[in-house]
Parts: C-alpha cells; sequence; structure tokens
C-alpha cells in the first residue's frame, strides 16, 4: 500500500452508504442526460445500473482528506460509466443499423468528443479562462468544439481513405497545420489524432496547463483564419512557457506530423 | 514644619492583597522531537480550473439548453460559410457538437425524472 492511500481518509461504510443514498437521484440524472442526448432508454439500456454502480465505487473510494466536493469528485467518474454503459447496449447496436448515417456517425464523433474536451463529464464547457463575459465565452468554447469535432473526422477521413470529392478538402487543412512549427503540430497531432486532452499534454510534456491551453487556442484561431480566406495566415510564435520543448521536437522528431502526411502523400 | 493638606491626599489609603499564586505544575520530559524536514522546489503549479467568480466557469445546465444549441447553430453555420468547417462535415459536426453539449448537462433538479 502506497503512502499516499495509507494517508487517505475514507469514509465508514455507513458514512458512504448515506453518501449514496443522498446522490442516487443525483446520478441518476446524468444517466438521463447521456440517454437523452443519444436517443436511448437510460434504464433499458443499462444507463441507471451503470451509474449507481460508479457512485457505490466512488462512496468507497471518496477521500474526505483532499478537501474536493463529492459531486465534483464523482461526476466525471458517473458520466464516464454512463456513456460506456451507452455505447454498450443494445439501442446503441439496433441505431447503428436503423437510423440514417450521419445521426450515427454525429454519435460515434460525440462520444469521441470526451477523450478531446473531457471536461465537458464534468458539465462544464471547454472555457479555460473566463474573460468577464459569460456569452462570449461560451460562444468561443462552442466554436472550439466545431472545429475540434471538424478535426477528427478529418483525422478519421484520412485514416480510412477519403473520397475523392473530399480529398481536397481535408488535404487543405492538413496543409494549414503542416505550416505550422513542429512542437504546434505535436500539439494539434496529440489532441485531434492521438485523443488527449489538453491537461494530458501538458502534464506529458511536464508544463503548465495554461501555456498548452492558450497555445491551444493561439491555434485554433490561426487554423480558423487560415481556412476562412483560403490560404495560410502568419504562422503563430511559441509562446515563451513552450519554448524549451521547440528545439526537442526540431531535432528528436523531425519537420512535425502533419508535415510528415503531407511528403509521405505528394 | 507642618504637613499641608495636599500631603495627605497622597497617602495610601490601603493595602489590599495581593493574589496568591497557584502552584507551578511540573514539567514533563519532552517526549519526541523531529528533524526539521528539507524543503523541497516546487516542481510545477497547475492553474486552479473549474472555479471562477460566480461558481464554475462554463457549468452547463438543462435550462440553458435551447440558448445553447442555437448557438451551436449559428456558430456552424458561420464556420460553415467562411470555409472552415467542409459543406459534407457541416451536418455530422453540427450534430455532434449539440449531442455531447446535451449529454454533458447537468440537469438543475435531482428529482426530474424522464
Amino acid at each position: 500500500m502506497g503512502k499516499a492511500e495509507s494517508e487517505a481518509q475514507r469514509l465508514s461504510e455507513e458514512e458512504a452508504n448515506n453518501l449514496v443514498v443522498e446522490h442516487h437521484g443525483w446520478a441518476e440524472s446524468i444517466a438521463r442526460s447521456v440517454a437523452r442526448a443519444w436517443n436511448l432508454d437510460w434504464r433499458l439500456d443499462g444507463l441507471d445500473g451503470a451509474a449507481m454502480e460508479a457512485l457505490i465505487f466512488c462512496s468507497r473510494r471518496f477521500d474526505t482528506s483532499r478537501g474536493i466536493p463529492f459531486k465534483g469528485y464523482a461526476r466525471r467518474r458517473i458520466h464516464e460509466a454512463s456513456t460506456e454503459a451507452a455505447r454498450r447496449s443494445k439501442g446503441w447496436a439496433r441505431a447503428a443499423s436503423n437510423r440514417p448515417a450521419a445521426e450515427v456517425k454525429a454519435r460515434e464523433l460525440s462520444a469521441e468528443l470526451y477523450g478531446v474536451f473531457p471536461e465537458l463529464r464534468d458539465g462544464q464547457l471547454p472555457i479555460y479562462e473566463s474573460s468577464g463575459n459569460d456569452d462570449a465565452d461560451a460562444r468561443a468554447a462552442i466554436r472550439e468544439l466545431l472545429m475540434g469535432a471538424s478535426l477528427v473526422v478529418t483525422k478519421e477521413a484520412i485514416a480510412a481513405g477519403p473520397a475523392p470529392d473530399e480529398l481536397m478538402d481535408y488535404k487543405r487543412v492538413v496543409t494549414v497545420m503542416a505550416g505550422l512549427e513542429p512542437v504546434h503540430q505535436w500539439l494539434l497531432y496529440k489532441v485531434y489524432w492521438d485523443g488527449t486532452s489538453l491537461r494530458n499534454v501538458a502534464t506529458e510534456w511536464e508544463t503548465d496547463g495554461l501555456n498548452v491551453m492558450r497555445e491551444h487556442k493561439v491555434l485554433m484561431g490561426y487554423l480558423q483564419k487560415s481556412l476562412a480566406q483560403g490560404k495560410p495566415a502568419p504562422t503563430p510564435k511559441v509562446r515563451p512557457g513552450l519554448k524549451p520543448l521547440v528545439a526537442k521536437f526540431k531535432t528528436a522528431r523531425g519537420k512535425g506530423p502533419f508535415t510528415d502526411v503531407l511528403t509521405s502523400t505528394a | 514644619m507642618t504637613k499641608g493638606r495636599g500631603d495627605k491626599e497622597k497617602k495610601v489609603g490601603k493595602v489590599g492583597a495581593s493574589d496568591s499564586t497557584k502552584g507551578v505544575r511540573s514539567t514533563q520530559a519532552v517526549s519526541d522531537v523531529d528533524k526539521v524536514k528539507a524543503t523541497s522546489a516546487i516542481g510545477r503549479v497547475s492553474a486552479v480550473s473549474g472555479v471562477g467568480a460566480a461558481g464554475a466557469i462554463g457549468r452547463i445546465t438543462l435550462d440553458q439548453r435551447d440558448r445553447l444549441m442555437s448557438i451551436v447553430s449559428e456558430e456552424a453555420s458561420k464556420l460553415a460559410a467562411q470555409g472552415v468547417i467542409p459543406p459534407d462535415q457541416r451536418e455530422i459536426v453540427e450534430q455532434a457538437v449539440k449531442m455531447v453539449i446535451d449529454a454533458s448537462l447537468e440537469e438543475t433538479s435531482d428529482e426530474k425524472k424522464r
């Protein structure tokens, strides 16, 4: 047993059971939201059971010494359990055969977006810094979600071999990304090709989360501008917080993953 | 030389009894002294996320649903018109973002049932 584990302050069984009783309605509401969005039945498709299991698990693992409220600790796990149950359900499989193809693809894509934007599982839009204007922040976050979803579709289409009429669109996106510094290319690649969240990229790169989040926002702005005007906009400079990574990516990993894709398909 | 009236006023009238001191308790042996542990440099400080002046930043609830869905449609339309989202992707992308938001909404009351 590790030191952190031994120092954790777990609840007694009775206290944990009380948490379950107190929060079961809330856990069910999470399962209902997932079912509503994906047009499933939260009970028949087993989302209620998955949410309850996750709630019980969290009540047993909840560590009061960490100072995190129970809902803050448990929501992501309950949501994850609900979405996993949804994807394994008969309703999900049935929809794949009897719903319109666009809806089926949209559903798969939306499930994939949780890997890129895990804060959605906490019931939050990906807003990392408030500007003080809630409406503008929500709009910017939604724009980021839309562009992110578009990049994930691009990735999947490239992997599957795009239809000839789509090829130009995808090549245009990759060409714009290939114009970026290698460290910027890797940031986009990690997030949209590997499905790693911005926070996890920051952890992997041993840098502050805000460095990565702010840089990502700049890159989204660059992509939007470049794609809108039909030619690459001036490439963004690497912010000082990420400068130590520039040399590492230049020397160790070539010119960047999107440059490599373009070179290999030229 | 006779003492004046003023001198009399300066006399101390009475000395009250001093408070008695309490017994000093016996000291105890110092049981254990820990060494001062060396401090280590702070490796990395992560920003606190999700907490703003009015609670969590960007928290989305069921009563905001219609507003959020209309923002998704408006922004998808703008991005498609600008050519940022390819036309053949528009429907899937817009629908996926609506789904992911819908599945993340927090119901304001725990008691609501479908």
